[in-house]
């Protein structure tokens, strides 16, 4: 029934850490580490601003705060400010990222809605404006189109898959990116 | 016995007075400010009065409004804390011109000690050990080299005119005397416009070690024993704990009787601390004396197992103490930290705002004072301390261990606290030795890199955790919000309950 979801962690260095998450019963996840190792957690919450964890047989008695997407985590004395983002979190900053900056390589769904049809290859050359993505929503096609030129590096969705909002649809790299 | 008190104060120490009241079995009073609403010394109170805006000048400083406070209350007797008016002998003068008791030491006491140059000229004719230095300012070199001599080497030649640090000059041998001397002299004359210089032992590194007293109108004065204050920064407190460790019983006996006879040079009543600067070689020099009671005083309180507020408020009923020097219990050791809403890694800066959750530690040999509660402000407008962590131990590596310890259960969310600071502090070699003088701070802060980290992947997980459930309940919440009205929504609900009941929410 859950599927499971990804978070991306910033901790205040440079480095951005994934993480995957997918609930199971009783209150038990299955997390899979930045380094692929895959753990289950057993969680409860004890308390407003607590979180307790079992993680193979270690108690973890944490606190955390939240304030927008950012987690301030005691565990013991320490204290660690941890920004999380999840799919759909870390798109939309791409995308501010990049409407700063100019070109972001993500085409992202406008809606959600059924990938019927799929018109471009990964590594194929296309022109803004060209259709890449046909997405079925309220008994509509829609095509969506490349939203600058360049070479499609990705190709995340088929025909048959749901979308949400803001979901990738495709990542189209620079023209001459190397 | 009075039966009612009002509290002059506002925070931890309002509410920690207020505790040895309502043991007294006397009614309690607050005042509070326009900002301290919500306070928790406010809830603790039996009564409670507004007596102005936030700001501390409108409110906590208006000896008329407190006053009145009293009056309208019926208070028979006023509790001025620490801070705010609890040095003010105008304070203490107009109390003592209405039928209210202040819970403290005369006007003439508080001023005496408040005027530095005349608390020195007291302390002098007392016998008490002042810093050596010149009384009168020097302009011959020959005379102040002298002088310095008799002193001991390193000194200190200070301008008259100075202050606050400047115009001071350190000379650490005879051969360079001379030239330094002349130099501070044109120095001075040119920043101040007056040359006068005097010069005064220069104390390399020494400890903030003072005497906790107690005195009752009879003049029965007797000491408490120590506390080293020497973890401090810009002469801020951090950390307190007694026995000083580095102090001989000798030396111990002899600081305690020159603190006795401090008070007793003022007629001093009530509780007071004598402060002194203790050298490496265990001399010891009066630094000041504070008219009233001390952040740090529950450390003393553990080890004597007396309660300070307890026979403050008995001595400004007329009571006498029961206690000779020789019969005052001692007993392990004790520690306070004091936990701040500051960001030591912003260079303490105050961080007030929302406290989310509070948590304090319990257990064998632990006292948390804390003014604050889950859900309360840490108001920008006071004292960002939001507890002092006390713990007591058979021994000094007892009390230090219950101290780790208990830091590591504090829990503070919403505002950034010192705790990882302290349990920094608590864990250097200095502070583990006890050698640690009041430089020790300022010295830790240059060598250190940060704080250390090692949970960092357990803190990921558990925010990464935290994000995932919010997301799924999101889910579900928005999934309910759909469903038509024949829809499972019932079956939702119930399963929201049995989550509930779970904890796995």
């Amino acid at each position: 029934m859950s599927r499971s979801r990804e978070y991306t962690v910033f901790n205040g260095d440079d480095e951005q850490r994934s993480w995957e998450v997918e609930t199971l019963e009783n209150g038990r996840y299955r997390v899979t580490k930045p380094d692929g190792e895959t753990i289950e957690v057993d969680a409860i919450a004890p308390d407003d601003d607590r979180l307790h964890l079992l993680v193979e047989g270690k108690s973890v008695d944490a606190a955390l705060f939240r304030r927008d997407s950012t987690y301030q985590v005691q565990i013991d004395e320490q204290r660690h400010d941890i920004e999380v983002l999840n799919e759909r979190e870390l798109r939309m900053r791409a995308a501010e990222a990049v409407t700063a900056g100019g070109g972001s390589p993500q085409l992202v769904s406008p809606m959600a809605g059924l990938v019927v049809k799929v018109d471009a290859e990964v590594g194929q050359t296309v022109e803004a404006g060209d259709r890449i993505v046909v997405v079925e929503a309220m008994k509509m096609e829609n095509d969506l189109e490349a939203h600058r030129s360049g070479v499609i590096e990705e190709i995340p969705v088929q025909a048959g898959d749901s979308v949400e909002i803001d979901d990738v649809l495709a990542v189209i790299g620079e023209p001459d990116d190397e | 016995m009075f039966s009612k008190v009002l509290v002059a104060n506002r925070g931890e120490i309002a509410v920690r007075v207020m505790r040895s009241l309502k043991e007294m079995d006397i009614e309690t009073v607050a005042v509070f400010s326009e900002a301290d609403r919500s306070a928790l010394h406010v809830r603790k109170a039996d009564e409670a009065v507004c007596v102005g805006p936030a700001a501390s000048s409108e409110s906590y400083l208006r000896i008329d409004k407190i006053i009145e406070a009293a009056r309208t209350t019926g208070a028979e007797a006023i509790h001025p804390g620490y801070g705010f008016l609890s040095e003010n002998a105008e304070f203490a003068r107009a109390l003592n011109e209405t039928d209210i008791t202040f819970i403290g030491p005369s006007p003439s006491a508080i001023e005496a000690m408040g005027e530095k140059t005349r608390a020195r000229e007291l302390m002098e004719q007392a016998g008490v050990p002042l810093v050596p230095g010149t009384p009168e300012a020097i302009d011959d070199a020959t005379v102040a080299l002298a002088e310095a001599e008799k002193m001991g080497f390193p000194v200190l030649i200070k301008a008259a005119a100075g202050g606050g640090g400047k115009g001071m000059r350190r000379v650490n041998s005879a051969t360079e005397f001379a030239n330094a001397f002349e130099a501070a002299r044109r120095e001075a004359s040119g920043a101040f416009g007056n040359a006068d210089v005097y010069v005064e032992k220069f104390l390399v590194n020494p400890k903030h070690v003072e005497i906790q007293i107690l005195a009752d109108r009879e003049g029965n004065t007797i000491h408490l024993f120590e506390r080293d204050c020497s973890v401090q920064r810009r002469h801020q407190k951090i950390i307190e704990e007694t026995p000083c460790a580095t102090l001989s019983e000798e030396t111990r006996q002899k600081m305690g009787q020159v603190a006795v006879q401090a008070a007793e040079a003022v007629d001093y009543e009530g509780a007071g601390t004598v402060e002194f600067l203790l050298d490496a070689e265990g001399n010891f020099y009066f630094l000041e004396m504070n008219t009233r009671l001390q952040v740090e005083h529950p450390i003393t309180e553990m080890i004597t197992g007396i309660d300070l507020v307890k026979w403050q408020v008995g001595i400004a009923a007329g009571e006498t103490l029961s206690l000779q020097q020789e019969d005052v219990p001692r007993n392990g050791a004790a520690m306070e930290c004091r936990i701040y809403a500051e960001d030591p890694e912003n260079e303490f800066r105050p961080s007030p705002g929302l406290v989310s959750r509070i948590e304090a530690p319990a257990g064998p040999g632990v006292r948390d004072d804390a003014g604050t509660y889950s859900g309360a402000e840490v108001p920008l407008e006071y004292d960002p301390m939001v507890s002092k962590l006390v713990t007591w131990g058979e021994d000094r590596t007892e009390a230090l261990w219950r101290m780790k310890r208990a830091l590591r259960e504090y829990v503070v969310t919403g505002v950034k606290t010192n705790l990882q600071f302290h349990l920094e502090v608590l864990e250097h070699p200095e502070f583990v030795d006890g050698s640690y003088d009041t430089q020790f701070v300022p010295r830790m802060m240059e060598e250190r890199g940060g704080p250390e980290k090692s949970n960092g992947e357990l803190a990921e997980l558990a925010a990464v955790v935290a994000a995932h459930r919010r997301a799924e309940e999101l889910a579900r919440k928005a999934g309910n919000h759909n469903s038509g009205p024949n829809s499972s929504s019932t079956s939702r609900w119930k399963s929201l309950g049995r989550y509930r009941q779970l904890k796995r929410f």
